[in-house]
């Protein structure tokens, strides 16, 4: 009984908190800041009012594109040859030169087929910074027009009966020609879980009901059955690179949809955080992902991991960035391991066979900078310098280049 | 804070006290109630007219079912779906052969009737059959007995079949009754998914032993949930709501099951007013005879199995308040109207004017017009039910939704003249 009380207690302050941010809030947004923008664009603020804009513009194209679901123009289906089921092909896999059908594909590290297009991957990819910007947007400016079409995303995504995507991703990060299962599709519904932050943020306009708030939840809690159940939820639970803590996001963000608290709180306690220690050496780096071709943008790939679990963490009362590891792993040490090369990239003394986006080092040191409260990484990433693609992720982090 | 501590507590007391009253009342999702505390009583009293089977019955269980080898989607399979995973239940459509004229063979082409020896290489079918048969005799064996070696077995070929991450089955049937090479998806499948119901049946009657645990029930209850998720929106379960046959019936008996299984029964109540209900009105004729099933090679037997699906409706309904028996469409469509038109061939069935291209079992009949008798209060169907017997053969298998075994023992009083 007592810890029945306690989960609603939690439930009741989150609404309460939620109250005060006049919305209920994100999944992996920073929360504050995001209500910090609103207020900005409403008084005006030249800045941001010319960076919301620009995104109002680049948006317009939302409204007249073709559907945006996973059944149209399907070019390649899976092998269960229901379109409803969402296929992503491995990105580093090829044709096997060596055999007369090319089955089974084999790999080459950091090397992306240009037959990814063929499949659903662009798709989901759109389904992501579509919602989510017409949710921010909404959120921003108050205008139901953008509501309405982010319902009817959404809806054509996840709801409809003729073009809802199946809640798996059994063939997700497919690889033609391989007989064993792996995991490592669920990835990909790190937008999933972004498209679901369109949807909180729409919560309240009159364009998205109930009943739809109830099916997509009943969408999600399927869609976790899976991940927790299968064979391939299994393998990737297990993973120990990045694709292991992407699991845990991703899981923690699909119960934080379903306001399921305590669930989130014990996935990034029991789970989340062990990672630390399985994953990163003393020294702070990754090696897991050090053995990878494009080793520092995969560095930076488990950084981003752990920050954005950390937005989720907060929002249960967790802040791992206080965490330290009886291992003394922590993420602070991860930043310490990474901050040189970000700096300079050339330096990186393992493979990284494409150039490093360098905008995402900043950002990375930026919010490391606040966390910590150190000055030279927040130096270091104006030095780096941030240029903002118009979209909501960079909007909220404007101020590394003030 | 203390106050809104002993608000909630008042919250989430009257709320549990509510969730109790509904589901404790219930002993099992698919079986008359007050048929197994009758039986129950009539064994403690040792009734002459129960003995027998009861005997029977439970030495059954202790020398076959008690010793099995737990069954599941995983165990000797010699066939994968196309997904690779062993986990994804598959079965191959009876009546579909390789295409001679093809390389390869696929897709492959109908031939009526005749069955594709490969099927036997599919085990699932047969093994669900066995598996919920055996879940459902371990159930009511420890329902009567109060024996705990009942619900061990019970609740650990439950776990086998449907909990283990190595051997539990997925929750969908998206390979059930496969046709290898065919494009279109369907929903026929889907009626092999009363097994599941079935196996849910019993472990809704394990759960106040010490071997089925709090994990396992909310386990299988996400498990349910996730199952009727598929079901209700998936291609295949939206095609088989849609089936204007038999199919679209039992589709609505195993939703109904997994629903109440998952504890939601204001939604229970929903589907069955709003989804089966309609079907009584649109699957028969004013006569009483349902058109879809007359057409079939085995029209007496289907009917009789439209009838069958019905009454399973009418069970789970009745755990809620509501009967179906004495449900009368606008359109004056009833089950008293099949069961009327049904009547003189479950008599006779030498008389029955259709196809009918094997033997049919008139005690499958017995027992409807047993059940409706006794949900309307009619002397004269129970007294033809009696009249016509109930001894069910109970190594039947095939084209039967019951276990006999089971329903002879709850069923004891047809045989009482």
């Amino acid at each position: 009984m007592k810890s029945i009380c306690n989960i609603l207690y939690v439930i009741v302050t989150l609404l309460f908190t939620a109250s005060n941010l006049e919305a209920k809030g994100t999944i992996t947004y920073n929360d504050q800041r995001l209500l910090e923008l609103k207020r900005a664009f409403l008084r005006n603020d030249e800045k941001v009012v010319a960076h919301i804009n620009a995104i109002i513009e680049s948006s317009e194209h939302y409204f007249s594109e073709k559907p945006l679901n996973i059944v149209s123009d399907k070019r390649r289906f899976a092998p269960s040859r229901d379109p409803r089921d969402y296929i992503s092909l491995s990105r580093y896999w090829w044709p096997d030169p060596d055999t007369k059908d090319g089955l089974p594909y084999i790999r080459h590290d950091g090397e992306s087929n240009p037959e990814l297009e063929e499949y659903d991957y662009r798709k989901i990819t759109r389904l992501e910074s579509t919602v989510t910007n017409l949710g921010m947007l909404y959120y921003i400016t108050g205008n139901e027009r953008y509501a309405a079409r982010a319902s009817q995303i959404l809806n054509e995504w996840f709801l409809d009966p003729v073009t809802g995507m199946n809640p798996n991703m059994v063939y997700a990060q497919y690889v033609p020609g391989m007989t064993y299962l792996r995991g490592t599709g669920i990835l990909d519904a790190r937008s999933i879980v972004y498209a679901l932050n369109g949807a909180m943020l729409i919560e309240g306009s009159k364009f998205w009901s109930n009943t739809q708030k109830e099916a997509l939840t009943g969408w999600v809690k399927a869609f976790l059955y899976w991940m927790h159940n299968s064979t391939q939820g299994g393998l990737e639970r297990n993973a120990s690179n990045n694709h292991g803590l992407w699991y845990d996001i991703i899981r923690m963000g699909l119960l934080y949809y379903i306001d399921d608290y305590p669930q989130v709180k014990k996935v990034t306690e029991t789970s989340l955080c062990n990672r630390l220690d399985l994953q990163q050496e003393s020294d702070g780096s990754f090696p897991h992902e050090l053995a990878r071709t494009l080793g520092l943008s995969y560095t930076a790939f488990a950084l981003d991991a752990f920050y954005e679990a950390n937005e989720i963490a907060l929002k249960v009362g967790i802040d791992l960035w206080s965490i330290t590891t009886p291992k003394g792993r922590s993420i602070a040490k991860g930043i310490e391991f990474a901050y040189p090369f970000f700096l300079e990239p050339h330096k990186w003394v393992y493979q990284q066979i494409s150039p490093f986006e360098t905008d995402r080092g900043a950002m990375i040191l930026y919010i490391a900078g606040l966390k910590l409260n150190k000055r030279e990484y927040i130096e270091a990433a104006k030095k780096i310098g941030y240029t903002p693609k118009p979209s909501f992720k960079s909007i909220l982090y404007l101020d590394i280049n003030n | 804070m203390n106050l809104l501590r002993k608000f909630t507590t008042i919250i989430v007391i009257s709320v549990s006290i509510a969730g109790c009253s509904k589901s404790d009342n219930i002993i099992s999702l698919m079986y008359e109630d007050s048929l197994l505390k009758a039986a129950k009583e009539a064994i403690s009293a040792n009734d002459s007219a129960i003995m027998p089977k009861y005997t029977d019955f439970i030495n059954y269980v202790d020398s076959v079912t008690l010793k099995m080898e737990p069954l599941s989607v995983v165990k000797d399979k010699k066939r994968v779906a196309p997904s690779k995973d062993p986990r994804d239940y598959i079965t191959l459509s009876p009546y579909w052969w390789p295409d001679p004229t093809i390389e390869g063979g696929v897709p492959y082409i109908r031939r009526d009737g005749e069955r594709n020896p490969e099927v036997y290489e599919y085990l699932e079918r047969v093994n669900s059959t066995i598996f919920a048969e055996s879940v459902q005799l371990l159930a009511v064996a420890y329902y009567l007995t109060d024996n705990e070696k009942y619900a061990d077995k019970c609740a650990e070929m439950l776990r086998v079949w449907f909990l283990d991450s190595i051997t539990g089955m997925n929750p969908n049937m998206t390979y059930s009754q496969t046709v290898p090479g065919m494009v279109e998806i369907r929903g026929t499948g889907i009626i092999d998914a009363r097994r599941i119901a079935g196996a849910l049946n019993g472990a809704k009657m394990i759960e106040n032993s010490q071997y089925w645990t709090q994990e396992d029930r909310l386990k299988l209850k996400d498990w349910a949930n996730s199952f009727r998720y598929w079901l209700e929106n998936s291609v295949n379960g939206l095609k088989e709501a849609q089936a204007p046959n038999n199919h679209g019936l039992w589709y609505e008996v195993t939703h109904q099951a997994v629903v109440m299984y998952g504890g939601d029964f204001d939604y229970l109540r929903k589907i069955i007013v709003e989804e089966q209900l309609p079907r009584i009105d649109s699957q028969m004729q004013p006569d009483g005879s349902f058109p879809h099933e007359l057409a079939r090679t085995l029209g007496l037997h289907y009917s009789t199995f439209a009838m069958e699906a019905l009454n399973l409706t009418d069970i789970m309904a009745e755990k809620i308040g509501l009967n179906i028996w004495s449900y009368k469409a606008d359109n004056g469509n009833s089950m008293l109207s099949a069961l009327e038109y049904l009547k003189p061939y479950w008599k006779d069935p030498q008389s029955w004017p259709h196809m009918q291209i094997s033997p049919f079992n008139s005690e499958r009949g017995s027992l409807l017009l047993y059940r409706a008798g006794k949900r309307i209060n009619n002397d004269e169907y129970i007294k033809l039910a009696k009249s016509i017997g109930y001894n069910p053969d109970i190594n039947e298998k095939e084209n039967s939704n019951t276990i006999p075994r089971i329903n002879s023992l709850l069923y004891y009083k047809l045989n009482i003249k």
